[in-house]
This record gives structure tokens, C-alpha cells and sequence, in this order.
């Protein structure tokens, strides 16, 4: 089992904790050591958010070094430029086209593609209109299950049942339903964007 | 995974370890006061049956009770963030003479990098400063270990024990071993004076068998398993404990480690050991050389801040930096600086906004406190002028009156830190007469932390319907001689209200009462919108930093999704071009 790294990051409120333990639970089931770290109090306040998962035969540390990131799963477009350090080479991120700029910014100096600058430093990156998904939906809490959908189409691709056990797991019944569909529409959006 | 079966190991977060352990260990009372990162310690040991959790007004409170509750004869824990020990010295510093009848584990979170905090303190320095042993876990199964054996520990060395956690221990998860709990029907009560009433003859007895009790901690870690050697590469050893340890781990995976889980005493004659196997040796800690001045005052040469920062969190990066170890890190790109900070900032619809908008338009001195009206610091609002500690604002805000008497000058503090810290210098603004006003931001919970209950909800830790302190009858009865209560909305009754009691003398109490938004679940069928025929630009409802309010270049919106109808922006608006409209 080779060991990998795997960062979630968005904005205070968006889900990242939640999807992180989903991720890491699916890490768990398939057999791998995993560390997970997280941040509370102040960072979730509309802040800035990270949480940093690690995973092999055998890990120790909670916390990734730069370049150790194999995934990455944006859950803010702007986010993926904050953490993008945590990327290595090649890696892959799960990108929500969706943008919310920071109080007070000013919309004229943003870049304009989080996911072309990424791409043109040789990363992966696979964009989700998770929002409108999720708002299709007539549910904005999950976006970040559409996201981890998406990540499940190139991530633990084959483990579809394990997916199915670990949102079972993880999620209230009531709200079973509506992540399970946000789960597989942002699968299915990945599934068809990796034809294109 | 491991020799245990599957159902005995769950995945948990360092501070559900925390009470997991102390669960196992058998603790009966647990006791604290909220703080990043600590706070879901207690929230999690609430999760037991045949455990007495609650939260205290403050740390001070809270280590008292517990201490109570070990001298009486039963296992008990207290919880605090680092600068919560601050509060809890003065009761820390001699329940270490007295020592314990069962067992009294103190869990301190460090938060080192200052995610969360107003400093980032080293509490190992209290456990030097008092003279009782310190643990430190590295990781979740360590935190359910220790805390495991802490109480035993606590009860064999008849003292009071720390346990040191860091935001990474703390806010990390891990794999963890589940185990029965111990059974620890506890003791009887016994009165013994000599060793519980630290009058001075008794406690100079004491002061002595502290010395003798120090002895004889010396001697046990020396042997602990607690402490571990674990031999590579001979070329380097590491001595270091917490998180740092895994971080060690990964970064050096070839070198000779001394993990130091009693992080004091230290064990010098293993330390001693281990650096005369080794060719060179590296002490890394976080925050202060505690260590590293022990050993050298011990006469052990070893390397430590000369390469190991002192100041900020530790991580994987900066230990790749001071090992010259190349990680992956040199080939990856950094955008970063194409996006705007994105800080913390109060949320749509917060009561705090529009009264921190008006002091600020009133130019008053605004002494603020800790808790989410802080944020009000930052612009647009800009309205904050000192942010020391828990109840330091009315206190200070009484010091800024007598340096500038002709100054309006304000205090603001929310609900939990008034409880917490502020009564007294409430009780002072009125017996010295100080001219200053008082605003209570009552949120109805805790919220910074995260949203714990607290004396003013009325509501305690495990759910129960307790007494909800009322904050005009505190204030009256203690003389205040003017106490007025409105919505924290109601900016229109709340600026000539301020005007008029920074003329008055003595000190003015005004209640702002709204819920905080964390706790007010449902949504308003109603929104805010501006009318872009009415709007003139004047940006005046911009400076209130709402995050429903944005300028698109020309046009300044709300948006819809995020409003929380406060209203408060259309108080501000001269031109009523905010209206509301219903969903
Ligand atoms: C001595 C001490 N204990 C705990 C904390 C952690 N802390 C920071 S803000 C806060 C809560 C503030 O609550 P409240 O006064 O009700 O204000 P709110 O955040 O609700 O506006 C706490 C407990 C601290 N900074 N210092
Ligand atoms: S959590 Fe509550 S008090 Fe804090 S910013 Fe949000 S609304 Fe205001
Ligand atoms: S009413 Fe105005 S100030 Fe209040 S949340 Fe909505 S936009 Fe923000």
C-alpha cells in the first residue's frame, strides 16, 4: 500500500469536515492507516478551511507536507489556489466551479480560472458545478456530497459498494436520500467528464 | 488491522480520545470551561453514562469543583485551552501541595501557531511552576491511554496531573482502541485538615513533601514505558513528544527517537543514556526550551533552538526546512498570492454588527473583549480598540477613562465572557464610579467556541433546564445605576441611548439581546433587497462587512441566499432603497 496524501478546502461552512469523514471512513473500510486533521473554532467563521488526510500501511502524521497532496477536493474555486503548495506533481483536484469572494475583495483582481492556472502547472483538475447541482437538488447543504461523488469517480473508483456503506454510515436517515442522489450526480458528472 | 477485532477500534478525534480515556480511567466529574481547541473534550464525555459533566462560568470555577470532587473521594477531569490555566492558577498552584484523594487530571490544549487564541503560551511552564508531572499524547490512542492511566497516576504520586494537548492532538484523528472501563466505586469522605487547609503551618509540611513527592516522580519516569527509546540510525537521535513525535516520524524516518510522553519530569539519567548512543542529538520541542535548559543545566550537551524555532506551530514543512530534508515540496507551485486573505468574519445577520457599526460612528474607545465581536476589529467596521483577555474590556475600558476623562469610552463583552470574567470589574466600575459604558452583547451561547450553553442560557452542559442567570437583576443589585435592555437590532433606540450615557456619570449598563445565529435555526420568510432605482452609492451599507452585501462594480446587491433579514443594513440606508421582501 503506497502511502497518500489527500487535502479537502473551501470556506467555513461548506461541508469540508463532514466530507473529509466520509473520505476517511471509505479509507478505513479498504484497509489503509489513516491520520486526519482538521480545523475548529475561529478558521470556521467564514474562513478560509483545510483538512489534511493521510493514509497507508502505516502513517503518523495528521498534517501533510507541501507537495504530498496526491487529491485534492475544492470545495470554493478559489481555495484550490490558496492550498495549491499541498499539491504534487501531477495531482488531481476535484474542483467546484463555484466562487465566492472574500468580504471586501475586489472582483477585478481575481484571477479568472482557478482551473486553467492549475492545469497549466500539470495538475488534473476535474470541474463540478456542484452548487447547481445541489441546488437542483432544492439543497444547498450538499455540495459537498456531490463533491465526494465526484472525487469517488477517480478516487476508490471501483469500490462503488463501499461508497454506498460508508454514506449510509456517516449520514442521518432523514438525509439519506438527497446526499445519496447529490453522491451519484456528482459521480455521474465526473463519469461523463472523464469521456469528454 | 492490528491484533484487536474490528467493532473494539473506532476513528476519533483526539479530544474524543481524550474522554474516552477518561471514561475508561473511571472518571465520575468532569469539569471545564470552553476554548479552541478543548472544547469538545467535555461535549464528548457527555456522551458516557455514570459521568458528571458540566460547563463552569470559568476555568477557575471549574478546576475547584473537580478538585473538590478528587479530594472527596471521586475521579475527576477539568478541561481548559492554554490561557484558560492562566484563570485556573491561582487554585493550581496549591491543590498541588494538598494532593488528591482520587485522582485530579487537568487537560490543558496548547494551541501553538495561534489558530485560535490571543497567545500561544507554553503550559508545560505550569507544570515546572507547580511541580506536578505533565503528560504528552502524540496522536488519539495515545490521548485514550494516558488519560487511561492518569487517574491511577494521579492517586499513586497523590497529585494533581497534567495533561498537555496541542491543536493537532486535539482537532486530529486517528485509529483507537476501545476498552472497558475500570471500575472506581471511589473513596469514602475523610476530613483531614493537616493535608486540606493550607494555612500556613500545615502547608509548610506540605511545601516539603512536594520536594520528596517531585523524588519520587524522578525516580518512576526513569522506567515508565510512558517514555520510550526507540533505536535506528545511530548517526541521529531525536528526543521530542506530542504530535511532534509523528511528525519525527515522517520526516526522519531513519533516526534514533527519545519520545518523551512525561514531557516533566524528564527522565535525565535515560536521556543521558540515549544521547551517549547516539553521535548527535536534536531536541525538538514546540514553544519554549523546557527541555532543552534541563538538560543542559544537567550538564547533557544537546542542539535545540539554535535550529528549532521557538515562536509558531511545528509541522512537517518546517522540520523538512531545519533537517535539510528535500520532500516533495521543492517541486510544487505556489498561487496563493493570486487570492485575496479570506479571514474569519462575523456572520449575515450577527446582533453584534450594527452596535459595533454605531459605537464606531460615534468615535467612541471601544474596549472589546474575546469572542466573535473581536472580528469587529477588522474592517469595514473597525471598531474594536483592545482585545486583552476574558472580562479585560470593562476593566480597561475603566482605564482608559481615567487616562482620557473626555473621552467616550465603551466596553463590549458578550454574554459567557461577562459570566466568565467581567462581574468583578463591574462591581469596580461601580464603587470607584467610573463614567464608562457597559454593553452587553447577549448572544444567548457561547459562540466563538462553537456554541456551548452557559449560566445565562439556563441551559447546562448535559441538556437539563438549570436557572438562566438575568443580567439587568445582576447589574441592578449591584448598584448600577443605569441598566437598560433592547434588541441588539434596534440600532435607532441603541445611538441616542449610547450618546446620552457617555454623558452621564457612573457606570451605564445596556443589554443587546438577539439571538446569535448559530442557535436561530430557522430562516426569516423574509429577505433585504436593494433597489438599484433608489440606491445613490453613498456605500454606507457596505461598511457594515455583512457577507450578504457586495459591490459589482457599479451595483451594490444583497444576496438573497445568504441574508439573515436582520435588518440592520436598512437602518443604515438614507435613502430607503432597502426594503424588504418576502421569499
Ligand atoms: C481564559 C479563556 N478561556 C476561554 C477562552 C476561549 N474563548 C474565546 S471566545 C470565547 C467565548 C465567548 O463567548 P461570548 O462571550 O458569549 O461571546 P460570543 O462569541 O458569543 O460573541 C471563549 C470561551 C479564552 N480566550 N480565554
Ligand atoms: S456565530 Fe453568532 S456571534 Fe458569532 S459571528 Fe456568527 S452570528 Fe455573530
Ligand atoms: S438584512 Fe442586511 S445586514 Fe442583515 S443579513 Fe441581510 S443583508 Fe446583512
Amino acid at each position: 500500500m503506497k502511502n497518500g496524501g489527500m487535502i479537502i478546502v473551501g470556506v467555513g461552512g461548506t461541508g469540508v469536515l463532514k466530507a473529509s469523514d466520509v473520505i476517511s471512513g471509505i479509507l478505513l473500510e479498504d484497509g489503509y492507516d489513516v491520520r486526519q486533521s482538521e480545523v475548529h473554532g475561529m478558521a470556521q467563521r467564514g474562513g478560509s478551511v483545510i483538512t489534511q488526510i493521510k493514509y497507508g500501511n502505516e502513517v503518523h502524521s495528521p498534517l501533510l507536507a507541501r507537495g504530498e497532496a496526491s487529491f485534492m477536493l475544492a470545495m470554493e474555486e478559489l481555495e484550490s489556489l490558496r492550498y495549491s503548495s499541498y499539491l504534487a506533481k501531477g495531482a488531481r483536484v476535484v474542483l467546484n466551479t463555484w466562487r465566492l469572494i472574500p468580504t471586501g475583495a475586489s472582483p477585478d483582481i481575481l484571477p479568472e480560472s482557478a482551473a486553467m492556472i492549475l492545469r497549466t502547472s500539470g495538475y488534473q483538475v476535474y470541474e463540478i458545478p456542484a452548487r447547481d447541482i445541489a441546488f437542483e437538488l432544492n439543497n444547498l447543504k450538499v455540495v459537498n456530497m456531490v463533491m465526494v461523488g465526484g472525487l469517488s469517480g477517480i478516487f476508490l473508483k471501483e469500490k462503488e459498494t463501499l461508497w454506498e456503506n460508508i454514506l449510509t454510515h456517516a449520514i442521518p436517515t432523514h438525509l439519506l436520500d438527497v446526499n445519496r442522489e447529490a453522491f451519484h450526480r456528482g459521480r455521474e458528472w465526473i463519469r461523463k467528464y472523464s469521456e469528454q | 488491522m492490528g491484533e484487536f477485532p474490528k467493532k473494539k477500534q473506532r476513528f476519533m478525534m483526539g479530544n474524543e480520545a481524550l474522554a474516552e480515556g477518561a471514561y475508561e480511567g473511571g472518571v465520575a466529574v468532569g469539569a471545564g470551561y470552553p476554548g479552541t481547541p478543548s472544547s469538545e473534550i467535555l461535549e464528548f464525555l457527555n456522551c458516557y453514562s455514570g459521568v458528571d459533566v458540566r460547563w463552569c462560568p470559568n476555568e477557575k470555577v471549574a478546576l475547584e469543583v473537580a478538585a473538590g470532587a478528587a479530594i472527596g473521594g471521586k475521579r475527576a477531569l477539568v478541561t481548559m485551552k492554554h490561557v484558560g490555566l492562566n484563570v485556573a492558577a491561582d487554585p493550581l498552584m496549591t491543590v498541588a501541595y494538598t494532593g488528591v484523594r482520587a485522582g485530579l487530571v487537568i487537560i490543558v490544549a496548547d494551541d501553538p501557531g495561534m489558530y485560535s487564541s490571543q497567545n500561544e503560551q507554553d503550559s508545560r511552564n505550569y507544570a515546572v511552576f507547580a511541580k506536578i508531572p505533565c503528560l504528552e499524547p502524540a496522536n488519539s490512542e495515545e490521548a485514550r491511554l494516558f488519560l487511561r492511566t492518569a487517574f491511577e497516576l494521579s492517586e499513586t504520586f497523590d497529585t494533581p496531573l497534567l495533561i498537555r494537548s496541542t491543536t493537532h492532538v486535539s482537532h486530529s484523528k486517528g485509529l483507537v482502541n476501545l476498552e472497558e472501563r475500570k471500575s472506581f466505586p471511589g473513596f469514602d469522605y475523610a476530613r483531614d485538615a493537616n493535608k486540606y487547609v493550607m494555612i500556613p503551618v500545615f502547608a509548610r509540611i506540605r511545601r516539603h513533601i512536594l520536594e520528596e513527592r517531585m523524588d519520587r516522580i524522578k525516580k518512576w519516569v526513569e522506567t515508565t514505558p510512558l517514555n520510550r527509546v526507540e533505536m535506528r540510525d545511530q548517526s541521529l537521535g531525536i528526543i521530542t513528544g506530542g504530535v511532534l513525535y509523528e511528525y519525527i516520524r515522517e520526516v526522519l524516518p531513519d533516526a534514533s527517537v527519545l519520545k518523551l510522553g512525561v514531557s516533566f519530569p524528564l527522565p535525565l539519567q535515560k536521556i543521558k543514556t540515549f544521547t551517549q548512543a547516539v553521535e548527535r542529538v536534536v531536541v525538538v520541542e514546540e514553544l519554549d526550551p523546557i527541555w532543552e535548559r534541563e538538560m543542559r543545566a544537567a550538564g547533557i550537551s544537546v542542539v535545540g533552538k539554535e535550529i528549532i524555532p521557538v515562536e509558531g506551530e511545528i509541522t512537517p514543512d518546517v522540520l523538512q526546512t531545519v533537517f535539510g530534508v528535500r520532500g516533495n515540496g521543492s517541486e510544487t507551485v505556489n498561487f496563493s498570492r493570486l487570492v485575496p486573505n479570506r479571514p474569519p468574519v462575523m456572520c449575515a445577520g450577527c446582533p453584534h454588527r450594527g452596535v459595533l457599526r454605531v459605537l464606531a460612528d460615534l468615535k467612541a474607545v471601544v474596549a472589546g473583549d474575546i469572542g466573535c465581536s473581536t472580528l469587529g476589529v477588522m474592517p469595514p467596521l473597525s471598531a474594536i480598540d483592545s482585545c486583552i483577555c476574558m472580562g479585560a474590556s470593562i476593566s480597561m475600558a475603566e482605564g482608559f477613562k481615567l487616562a482620557h476623562p473626555d473621552l467616550p469610552v465603551a466596553a463590549v463583552i458578550g454574554d459567557s465572557t461577562f459570566i466568565h470574567g467581567g462581574i468583578p470589574p463591574l462591581i469596580d466600575a461601580v464603587y470607584n464610579q467610573t463614567n464608562i459604558v457597559v454593553v452587553i452583547l447577549d448572544n444567548r451561547i457561547t459562540a466563538m467556541t462553537g456554541g456551548q450553553q452557559n449560566p445565562g442560557t439556563g441551559v447546562t452542559l448535559s441538556g437539563k433546564k438549570g436557572h438562566a442567570l438575568d443580567f439587568g437583576d445582576l447589574c441592578r443589585s449591584i448598584g448600577v445605576p443605569r441598566v437598560e435592555k433592547l434588541s441588539s437590532y434596534d440600532l435607532k433606540t441603541l445611538r441616542p441611548l449610547l450618546q446620552q450615557a457617555f454623558r452621564e456619570s457612573g457606570p451605564t449598563v445596556l443589554i443587546v439581546s438577539e439571538p446569535c445565529q448559530l442557535i436561530r435555526k430557522e430562516r426569516e420568510p423574509v429577505r433585504y433587497r436593494i433597489t438599484p432605482e433608489k440606491c445613490r452609492q453613498c456605500q454606507r451599507c457596505l461598511k457594515l462587512g455583512c457577507p450578504a452585501i457586495s459591490q459589482n462594480g457599479e451595483v451594490i446587491q444583497i444576496l438573497s441566499e445568504t441574508c439573515r433579514a436582520c435588518g440592520v443594513c436598512q437602518s443604515q440606508c438614507a435613502f430607503e432603497a432597502i426594503e424588504e421582501v418576502t421569499d
